[in-house]
């Protein structure tokens, strides 16, 4: 190979190691030893899409929680339903979707071997969240809530992060305007006040440069998105593509 | 934040939440954002409030990536244009023009006029508005360099600078056809990509001479708009009512001429008022001057381009585009004043085999016409008449007998000079005149491989201008040049190079060091004394003519394979192989840079190279380039001409040396028996040397009776052939001796050399 070549999943390497597909990677690594740690950290970072898309199939609270610590068990001890998607790579939320329809299709074939793991040595799903659906579920396919639910999960972290990062560094007005005149609007669901508004509000000058402080934060926004799906994509050409369809799931 | 908060929104929140990161929500605000929008750009054109940062201008829908320059009134950044994931050149005023009306104005008309142009060398335009009071507009992204960067990077030659430049001038074209002059053309102004495609990017200076408010056009506070050192004179003085398309064209001409010279054509020393004081009352500069490498007819291009009088100029950029094209197809080109010899010349270069006899014919009649009224005719006059006539014969049967050209040839091209000869001889002519016809005859024989009539031509040239003159002159030199390449060719070398020394003597005396004339004769020198074993002559004249071309004329000039692939055979004949191979496998890569494929300098180089890759065992690799070769040699000389027999036998010894001697006999058999149905007969040396390589293969598989009768067959053709030749017949001689030797038939090869004797005896007196 030519020094200039690169592989043909693109991208930096640094940036491919901290992504999801390395904790995948971690799996085939593991040899035969069940990795608790593993299938916990995974359960941590992506049960509430899998429990969203199992409630929307019909399950209950306790059966969906079985079946989303029994699918993080299987994805990790029988290491086949990611292994058949790894061969395409791609977007993580597809694999792990397409594993989820996977994994069911067994369960309803043969019970799933759950018994190498005792129950209670599994992270326990209701210890932090209530089990109970959010509201917007209620209307949506298994696939959309499974969606909804990476989303919201996407949005919570980094938006957490943004404000960490505007408050860390003294920005802790260019956040407030941003959530006055961006954020609050969206979520609750009325304009947008003036920005001499929040100029008065926040002892910011003129509105130009509240307009400027909110870009800023935007941006800082939009960096942030994007490493974030960077982090569940195999290369940085899928960035925007899946950025793309994120958006478009539910406008 | 509420955590909770996100985890309950509705799916359509997410997605506008989303689109924070895609720039996308501000379009989706409730109505009091537009508003605050509107009376932001209120604000702001008043010049408040609104600063870029060195990190770029923020507009909505636009990551910024980088500044990419300043262009004319305008900052360029690069940036993402988040909704269609593609990178854009972002173009917004500077910041100081902002509040400027004015500035504004211009800006909506650049880009109203560049959005209306749709061309594939001319960068598109995305998307333009105004976001919180900044105009910006957003074009086609062309990852490349500037014009001359690009041109200096890949070391263009001559040819590829045209080529280049006459894309551009099509793209300037549209935009005239258009309605739309540029006014600021220069290399900055133009990208090139990495693929070799130019974009015209700027339209910040350009009117619509159609339809634009002048007060609009012109530059700030009355300055003139443009760069100085691509500005017409017109443009210079002010003059922005006479500003038209040929503006255009002054500035494609500066950039033409820039490329190609390395140099600008004015002086731009001084202030900006010197240099453009300089434009307006001042030529540019020869281009030949600065570039040898220039001829008569670029030059003319280039300075009807550039004309100071806009009439003079070329109309448009389509008809500058145009004689580009003329030029690089050898086509008569606009810019010469016509006359009736350029046309004549350029008419014959276009229709050799068909016009050449007929005009040959007229020229010597004319001759004879002006010759025979000559005591009542005043000399100048008739040395014009003759000059045409001369220019005539020189262009015209030189070009039509130049194989390489377009390859034609036929009975009625070949029996020109004979024509011409006989018209010579029959009457009495002026001996100056006389000696340039028979110069040219001479020559023209010699590029048909008819060496006795070439000699014969040029011997009685140079003796009738030695008369005339009572001193040798260029032309006396040039003809020697001649006729001992043609000594050399027969391999008379001892009487080659006495008289290629004296004409390279005599030209380097007259010429410029970097005149091909005589780096051409130096060539022949060199190789002539290769021919006489003496490589390291031959290497260092070949090196110094390499590095006059590579220091005046460029690294890839098309001079520079000729003297490469000669320094590579003195270094061959000095056993240094590998350095042969690299430096002609560099003169083929230069070669097929600058010229047609099949052109005739290029396949002597790659036959050389085909010829060290033999040396070197390399048999696959040199049959490939013989094989190439000989299909070209034989499309554009014929089967008999000598260079195409060199060929077949070239192949024929790899044949040999890789044990295929059906296909050797197969080649060798064809091409004798293409030489024998040939009426003229005209097989030359090579003929006798397709017959010893037949015996030779022949001789490899120890038949011995199929190679004496060859051996015998070259030495009778040798006998009827070249009885005036002693050499010849006595090679054949002494290849049969050598044979017989081989066989093991002593008698016979006593016989032989009794023969030997016999010849060399009736040889030596004569010389």
């Amino acid at each position: 190979m030519r020094p200039h070549e690169h592989t043909s999943m693109g991208g930096s390497g640094e940036a491919f190691l901290t992504t999801h597909w390395s904790e995948i990677g971690k799996i085939a690594a593991d040899g035969d030893t069940p990795n608790l740690d593993l299938v916990n950290d995974l359960l941590k970072k992506y049960w509430k899409p899998v429990y969203c898309f199992l409630r929307r199939k019909g399950y209950g609270n306790e059966q969906a929680k079985d079946l989303t610590q029994g699918f993080f068990q299987e994805v990790v001890l029988t290491r086949g339903l990611i292994r058949r998607a790894d061969q395409e790579r791609g977007r993580f939320r597809t694999l792990l979707l397409a594993a989820l329809g996977q994994y069911l299709s067994q369960v309803h074939r043969k019970e799933t071997s759950r018994k190498h793991v005792p129950k209670d040595k599994l992270f326990q799903l209701d210890q932090i969240d209530p089990a109970d659906l959010p509201e917007p579920v209620g209307g949506l396919t298994a696939e959309q809530s499974f969606n909804y639910a990476w989303i919201s999960d996407l949005l919570d972290t980094l938006l957490t992060e943004v404000q960490a990062a505007c408050q860390s560094q003294g920005k802790t007005v260019h956040w407030q305007a941003f959530h006055d005149r961006i954020l609050k609007p969206i979520m609750d669901n009325t304009p947008a006040p003036p920005l001499e508004d929040i100029c008065d509000k926040y002892g910011i000058e003129t509105p130009a440069t509240a307009s400027n402080m909110i870009i800023t934060v935007k941006r800082r926004f939009r960096a942030s998105l994007k490493r974030h799906v960077r982090r569940a994509v195999a290369g940085n050409e899928d960035i925007e593509e899946e950025l793309k369809e994120l958006i478009q799931l539910f406008s | 934040m509420d955590k909770k908060s996100i985890y309950g929104l509705k799916p359509e929140q997410l997605s506008r939440l989303l689109s924070i990161g895609a720039n996308k929500a501000d379009s989706k605000q409730p109505k009091t954002q537009s508003k605050t929008n509107q009376e932001t750009t209120h604000q702001n054109a008043q010049g408040e409030g609104v600063s870029f940062s060195t990190s770029g201008p923020q507009i909505d829908n636009y990551e910024i990536l980088g500044k990419l320059g300043e262009a004319g009134q305008g900052q360029i950044w690069r940036a993402l244009q988040i909704s269609t994931n593609r990178q854009v050149a972002l173009k917004v005023p500077r910041a100081g023009l902002i509040s400027s009306e004015k500035a504004l104005a211009r800006f909506e008309r650049e880009v109203e006029l560049a959005a209306g142009l749709q061309h594939p060398n001319i960068a598109r335009i995305h998307d333009s508005g105004i976001h919180q009071g900044i105009y910006y507009y957003a074009m086609e992204l062309i990852e490349g360099v500037h014009l001359d960067e690009y041109a200096k990077r890949h070391e263009l030659t001559i040819r590829q600078i045209l080529k280049l430049v006459q894309v551009i001038c099509h793209a300037i074209q549209h935009a005239h056809q258009k309605g739309v002059i540029h006014r600021d053309l220069k290399p900055s102004n133009i990208i090139v990509s990495e693929e070799g495609r130019p974009f015209i990017v700027d339209f910040g200076l350009a009117k619509n001479i159609l339809s634009d408010d002048l007060n609009l056009t012109v530059s700030t506070d009355g300055d003139t708009a443009g760069t100085p050192a691509y500005m017409s004179p017109e443009q210079a003085s002010g003059a922005v009512d006479k500003l038209d398309t040929r503006t255009d064209v002054y500035s494609l001409g500066v950039i033409l001429f820039t490329l190609l010279t390395g140099e600008s054509p004015h002086d731009l020393s001084g202030s900006r008022h010197d240099v453009m004081h300089r434009i307006i009352h001042q030529e540019v500069k020869q281009p030949h001057k600065i570039c040898p490498g220039i001829d008569r007819e670029l030059e003319l291009i280039l300075l009807k381009a550039l004309d100071n009088d806009p009439d003079r100029r070329y109309a448009s950029a389509g008809a500058l585009a145009q004689d580009v094209e003329s030029y690089l197809s050898g086509a008569p080109v606009q810019a010469v004043p016509a006359s009736s010899v350029y046309q004549l010349k350029k008419f014959v270069r276009r229709n050799r085999a068909l016009v050449i006899g007929i005009a040959a014919v007229l020229a010597v009649s004319m001759t004879g016409a002006v010759v025979s009224t000559n005591f009542a005719i005043r000399a100048k006059h008739q040395a014009n008449i003759s000059n045409s006539v001369l220019d005539l014969l020189r262009y015209g049967l030189i070009a039509a007998a130049s194989p390489q050209a377009e390859g034609q040839r036929g009975s009625t091209l070949e029996s020109v000079p004979d024509i011409v000869v006989e018209e010579l001889n029959a009457g009495t002519q002026e001996p100056l005149v006389e000696s340039l016809i028979r110069a040219t005859i001479g020559t023209t024989y010699s590029h048909l491989g008819n060496w006795p009539a070439a000699e014969s031509n040029l011997k009685r040239a140079i003796e009738l201008r030695r008369t005339a003159l009572g001193r040798d002159d260029l032309e006396t030199f040039a003809c020697m040049g001649e006729l001992g390449w043609i000594y050399s060719n027969k391999g008379m070398l001892s009487e080659a190079e006495p008289i290629l020394t004296q004409a390279v003597e005599g030209l380097q005396t007259t010429l410029d060091e970097a005149d091909p004339r005589l780096l051409e004769a130096i060539s022949r020198l060199a190789w002539t004394y290769w021919r006489m074993k003496q490589p390291d002559r031959a290497e260092e004249l070949q090196e110094a003519a390499l590095d006059v071309v590579r220091r005046r004329l460029g690294p890839d000039h098309l001079c520079a394979p000729n003297h490469m692939e000669g320094l590579a055979a003195a270094y061959d004949r000095q056993g240094r192989l590998d350095e042969a191979v690299l430096l002609c496998e560099e003169a083929m890569r230069i070669s097929r840079l600058n010229r047609d494929p099949n052109d005739s300098e290029t396949m002597n180089i790659t036959n050389y190279l085909g010829e060290l890759y033999q040396q070197l065992g390399r048999h696959n690799d040199a049959e490939t380039l013989f094989q190439e070769v000989l299909d070209v040699r034989r499309k554009q000389l014929g089967e008999t001409h000598p260079k195409t027999l060199k060929i077949v036998r070239h192949l024929a010894s790899v044949y040999r040396e890789t044990k295929r001697f059906g296909d050797a006999d197969r080649l060798l058999t064809e091409a004798i028996h293409e030489v024998d149905l040939e009426p003229s007969g005209q097989g030359g040396l090579g003929y006798i040397y397709l017959m010893f390589d037949l015996a030779g293969a022949y001789e490899d598989q120890s038949e011995y009776d199929q190679a004496e009768g060859w051996f015998l067959k070259a030495h009778e053709t040798a006998n009827q052939k070249f009885s005036s030749d002693k050499r010849v017949i006595n090679i054949t001689i002494n290849k049969l001796i050598d044979f017989y030797n081989a066989w093991n038939k002593p008698d016979e090869a006593a016989k032989w050399q009794g023969k030997l004797a016999q010849s060399v005896g009736q040889t030596e007196p004569q010389q």
